[in-house]
Formats: C-alpha cells, sequence, structure tokens
C-alpha cells in the first residue's frame, strides 16, 4: 500500500497557539494523502500539554492516522509526548514503514489519559442557601474517568485478542477503536473540524468588552474575576465535585477544581470552578471556567444557553439573537463544548456517539 | 451638569415600577437625554431582562460598592440608545448588600454626568425602598386603580413626604381599562387621584403589548404604535417639563365604536 508507507510532516512550527494548531492540523489531514498514514508533527517550540497532545492526537486519529513523531524543542511538550508513547525528536522516513501499523495497535490503549488522584484537599465551598450544601457529594476522582477507563480497558483487551488472531493487518483499520476513543476527555475536538473547515461552530459568543461601556484599559486594571497568570494545576489533577440538583436564581456554586452539576442551571445563578464545568442538563446562567487563570478549562452542557460564558479571562455574553429571558426547556438536545480559540470564546457540537 | 434623581416607587409588587423605569428611562433617552437607571432590587432584578442586557452584565451596584470595580465600568450601555445606560443589581445577594449612604454617593457621582438618574425602587418598605429613596430628589409614585395598591402608595407617599430630599411627588396611574370604568367596575383615575390628593404625571392603559414586549427585552416606547408606549413618552416629556395634555385612552376598538364615540361626543358638545 503506498499510501501507507512513510510519514506525513505537518510542519507546525509557525503556529502560536493550540487553536491554530488544530486547525492547521485538520487543514493538512484533508489533504486525501493524509489519512491512514503515520504523521509526523514539527511543533518546535509550541508548549503542549498532555491533554492538548491527547486531543490532536485523537483528531488525527479520526482520519485514521497516527500520530508516531513529534519534533519539539521544548521540554514540557516532550514529556507529555513521551508519556503518551509518542516518539519525540527525528525519525528517518523508512524505519516507519513496517512498524506504523504496529505501533498503532500498542499505541491504542496508551491515549488512556492518566488519571493521577489527587490527595484529598479541603473543598472549598461557597453555596447559598445553606442547605444546597446537604446534597453536594463529594468525590475525589474524575467522574468520567472510571467509565473511560473501563472502556479502554475493554478496547486493550479487544484489540489484543483480534491482534493475537492475526485480524489487523495493514489494510483493515481499526475504525471501531478509533471512534470510541471519542468518549475521552479531550477528544470531542476533532469532530468540529472533521469536515474540513465545515466546523460545526454554532455561535462564537462575543467578547463582552466590545459591547459594554467598559474600556479595554479599564478592563486590565482591574480583573477581578481572574488574573491573568496560568493556573499551575492542570485541569486532570483537580478534584471535582458532583451537584445533583437543580441550581436556580441567586444560588451560587464555586469550587476549587471541576464541577459536575446534573440538572439545569437557570438564569441568575452562576457557576465558577477552577478547572472544567459540565452540566448535565440546561445551561442558562453564567459560568465561569478555569477561574484561576486556566485558559484550557472547558464548559459542556447538554443545552448551552448561558448568559455569559468566562474562561479564565476571556469574557463572552450570549449573542442578542437568542436573548430569551426565560430558559427554554425542551426534549431535543445538542450538547455543545466551550473553549477559548484566539482569545474568543467559541462553541463547538460535541461528538453524537 | 447637574442631573436629577427621580425614584420610581409604589410599595405593592407587581404594579409595573420596572416597566415603568425601563420605559420612561428609554423615553427620555430617545428625547436626547442621558439617562442611567439604577437597579436597587438586589437579589430580585428584572430591569436587565426588561431592557434586555441581561447578557451584558458584568459588573453590578453590589461591585461598585464593594470597590471591585469602578462605576463607569459597571454602566452597562443599552443596545439601541447610547445615551441610555443601565446599573443592574446583583442576583446572588441581598438588599443588605448596599446602604443608603452609598446610594447616595453613586447618585452623587452619577448626577455630573447624566440629565436623569432613574432609580427602581423594590416593592416593599423595608431596607429596599430606604436605600433607593435616599438620594432621589424626586418621585413618581406607580399604582394601579385597586383599593391595595392605593392603599401602599398612600403608605409610600407619608415616607415620601417626611424625607427632606424628595422635593417633589407625582402619581402615575397604571394597567387603567377605560372599559371597566365605564362599566363601574373599576376606579376612575379622577377617584385615585381624589383619594391620594397627589399630582398626576400620567395614565398608563392596560396594553396586552407589554407582556410581549417584557419577553422581548425591548421597552414598549419603542413601538410606535402602542398606546401605552405613548402614555410613557407623554410621562417623560413631562418630566421634563413640558405641558403635555393627557392622552385620551379611551381608544375605540372597532368602526361601531367609533362612530358611537363621535355622535356621543357631538352630543356633549351640543349640551355645553
Amino acid at each position: 500500500m503506498e499510501e501507507n508507507i512513510g510519514l506525513f510532516v505537518i510542519d507546525l512550527s509557525e503556529c502560536d497557539n493550540t487553536g491554530e494548531i488544530i486547525n492547521n492540523v485538520s487543514l493538512a489531514l484533508e489533504i486525501p494523502n493524509a489519512s491512514g498514514r503515520g504523521i509526523s508533527l514539527k511543533l518546535k517550540d509550541n508548549v503542549l500539554n498532555q491533554s492538548q497532545i491527547l486531543s490532536i492526537k485523537s483528531l488525527i486519529e479520526s482520519y485514521n492516522s497516527q500520530l508516531v513523531n513529534v519534533e519539539t524543542t521544548s521540554l514540557i511538550t516532550q514529556n507529555a509526548c513521551e508519556s503518551m508513547g509518542i516518539r519525540v525528536k527525528q525519525t528517518k522516513v523508512q524505519k516507519i514503514q513496517e512498524q506504523a501499523p504496529a505501533l498503532q495497535i500498542e499505541n491504542e490503549p496508551e491515549t488512556k489519559p492518566e488519571k493521577t488522584m489527587p490527595e484529598q484537599k479541603g473543598i472549598e465551598l461557597m453555596i447559598e442557601p445553606e442547605n444546597v450544601q446537604k446534597n453536594i457529594q463529594q468525590e475525589t476522582p474524575k467522574p468520567a474517568a472510571p467509565r473511560v477507563e473501563n472502556k479502554f480497558d475493554e478496547l486493550k483487551n479487544e484489540i489484543r485478542n483480534e491482534a493475537a488472531k492475526g485480524k489487523f493487518n495493514k489494510n483493515t483499520e481499526p475504525v471501531e477503536t478509533v471512534n470510541e476513543t471519542s468518549s475521552a476527555p479531550a477528544a470531542p475536538q476533532h469532530e468540529e473540524i472533521e469536515d474540513g473547515l465545515k466546523r460545526q461552530v454554532i455561535t462564537v459568543y462575543k467578547k463582552a468588552s466590545d459591547v459594554n461601556l467598559q474600556d479595554e484599559e479599564d478592563l486590565e486594571e482591574v480583573d477581578f474575576y481572574a488574573p491573568p497568570t496560568d493556573d499551575p494545576v492542570t485541569i486532570d489533577d483537580k478534584q471535582t465535585i458532583y451537584v445533583n440538583q437543580t441550581l436556580r436564581s441567586g444560588q451560587t456554586l464555586e469550587f476549587d477544581g471541576n464541577i459536575v452539576i446534573i440538572g439545569d442551571c437557570h438564569p441568575g445563578s452562576e457557576i465558577k470552578a477552577s478547572g472544567d464545568i459540565t452540566v448535565w442538563g440546561v445551561l442558562g446562567s453564567i459560568a465561569h471556567a478555569g477561574s484561576k487563570g486556566n485558559r484550557n478549562a472547558k464548559i459542556r452542557a447538554l443545552k448551552m444557553n448561558a448568559v455569559q460564558l468566562r474562561i479564565a479571562n476571556c469574557y463572552s455574553r450570549r449573542p442578542d439573537s437568542g436573548n430569551i429571558p426565560y430558559i427554554v426547556k425542551s426534549a431535543i438536545f445538542t450538547p455543545e463544548e466551550a473553549r477559548i480559540v484566539d482569545d474568543n470564546i467559541v462553541l463547538f457540537k460535541m461528538a453524537n456517539q | 451638569m447637574t442631573g436629577s434623581v427621580i425614584v420610581i416607587t409604589s410599595g405593592k409588587g407587581g404594579v409595573g415600577k420596572t416597566t415603568t423605569s425601563a420605559n420612561i428611562g428609554t423615553a427620555l433617552a430617545k428625547g436626547g437625554n442621558k439617562v442611567v437607571l439604577i437597579d436597587t432590587d438586589i437579589g430580585l432584578r428584572n430591569l436587565d431582562l426588561l431592557l434586555g442586557l441581561e447578557n451584558r452584565i458584568v459588573y453590578t451596584i453590589v461591585d461598585v460598592v464593594e470597590e471591585r470595580c469602578k462605576l463607569k465600568q459597571a454602566l452597562v450601555k443599552d443596545k439601541k440608545n447610547p445615551n441610555l445606560c443601565l446599573l443592574a443589581a446583583a442576583q446572588t445577594r441581598d438588599k443588605s448588600a448596599v446602604n443608603a449612604d452609598q446610594l447616595k454617593e453613586i447618585c452623587e457621582t452619577l448626577k455630573k454626568d447624566f440629565d436623569y438618574i432613574l432609580v427602581d425602587c423594590p416593592a416593599g418598605i423595608e431596607q429596599g425602598f430606604q436605600n433607593a429613596v435616599a438620594g432621589a430628589n424626586e418621585a413618581i409614585v406607580v399604582t394601579t386603580p385597586e383599593m391595595s395598591a392605593i392603599r401602599d402608595a398612600d403608605r409610600i407617599i407619608g415616607l415620601l413626604e417626611s424625607k427632606e430630599d424628595v422635593k417633589r411627588y407625582r402619581l402615575l396611574v397604571n394597567r387603567v381599562r377605560p372599559n371597566l370604568i365605564k362599566s363601574n367596575d373599576m376606579m376612575s383615575v379622577d377617584d385615585v387621584v381624589e383619594i391620594l390628593s397627589a399630582e398626576l404625571i400620567g395614565i398608563i392603559p392596560e396594553d396586552t403589548g407589554v407582556i410581549t414586549s417584557t419577553n422581548k427585552g425591548e421597552p414598549i416606547v419603542n413601538d410606535e404604535k402602542s398606546l401605552a408606549g405613548q402614555a410613557y413618552l407623554n410621562v417623560a416629556r413631562r418630566i421634563k417639563g413640558e405641558d403635555v395634555p393627557f392622552l385620551d385612552i379611551d381608544q375605540p376598538k372597532n368602526i361601531i365604536e367609533k362612530i358611537k364615540k363621535f355622535f356621543s361626543n357631538a352630543k356633549k358638545a351640543k349640551a355645553e
């Protein structure tokens, strides 16, 4: 198979941020002979953490290709790649020829995000009124983790069994396996870019500073919502709480870590987390993820109708066209995820599966 | 520039204080005046919804008072009218987050830059009311032609009279239904004015358009066809000191009523 031979090199040394990198990677993968091959990324001095590499990897895998090789000068990126079994530095193109399919089988289980269980620290909660507190249960591991790990374990076994039977060869791509990885926390990123740049971006929430009377300079002077510095604790290492109730107007939920809400968030309430915010219901309130400055934080909801989304020091507001003062509860849910792309908060449709 | 601070209050809830604030504010701003609306209903804010500005609020009056931001930063500009600004209330706090002196100070500061400062007062006569009234030098008492609303308005007028700073108070009768007045099922505006013995500033007819405009987040004064919108525009002109005759709110609905009214008017004229 001519296409499976050799590495496809994508030069990303010009890129400045993750959004651009993902954009360029997806553009490059659109080239027909890029699919089904080993991919080599030239990252130069770009600093990427483990979850970012993971999302790029799953993006590449969605095109039936494998991330085999990464060229980087950044130590952080190097460590992140090595911990995921991706080769760093330069490799001769010829050597990959036979290894690519084999690597793929080995690599697959390793997409498992490493869940380091942080030590139980004091959980700070600020909830009004007090009676809310009773309903909140603490949970140390990320709630999604056991499920994901199980899936990966299953996958691992499945792949091993299949490999033992000799079912996998160069031509049969484990398509299912690739799809399954979309349940990994960071994986939905590949979904929006799947059809070229026909992205499933629904709304670019506008920057709040564009519309308020606030002058840009004033905003810089007083930023009380988020310090501009990066949060030293990565999102994966943060604790997570479950809140199994509806958040009503006037109630605030603040937590140093990730928040998972099973229920709706009504307009007038506020959620603030230093990590991710996930709402299993309608998000109709103000949500601030990465409140300590973590720009990789994400906000997910089954239905996104948030008045304002804030991630780290980025603000955005709901477009006026969708400015309905009451919460719309319908049976149709389109799960969405908000992330920072080029200082804008952009909503992406999450994978259907 | 020294603006006037006007508090819009009622005592009873649900008579239309917030609707009145939003509409008078918009009407004044449409007339070219610089207007700022202050929502003092902390914990139960609604003024932002009526103006359709909910999604633009970053800082609130509580942030200003607690010095997390400058006053200028907390002012949210209206979508359409750059003359109109909103100082929103915090939803996640309560009335005790602000005290009367702080509100007075805010009003004094805003007076320098704005022609009119409209303070939307919460229902009740507790601290929220005391805060809202603190900086005001004029008041508009909103009432409906119902006994309960009138009694509460009477109580409010009594409290306003005891405030030295409030130099003038005027009455706005809201949700008037001419049909019911005709059939003697509702108190007439004259009766209300007589009972309360206060100066009248406006009569607003009941208008279903108010409900839709509230849901859309667009004040009804922007709807030129609406009778209630017209009435609010007239109120704004009276605030500016113009002498505007009261609107004939008894607008006939169909041709037969129009003819009837024409003849009855002619009869009246003859008799006189």
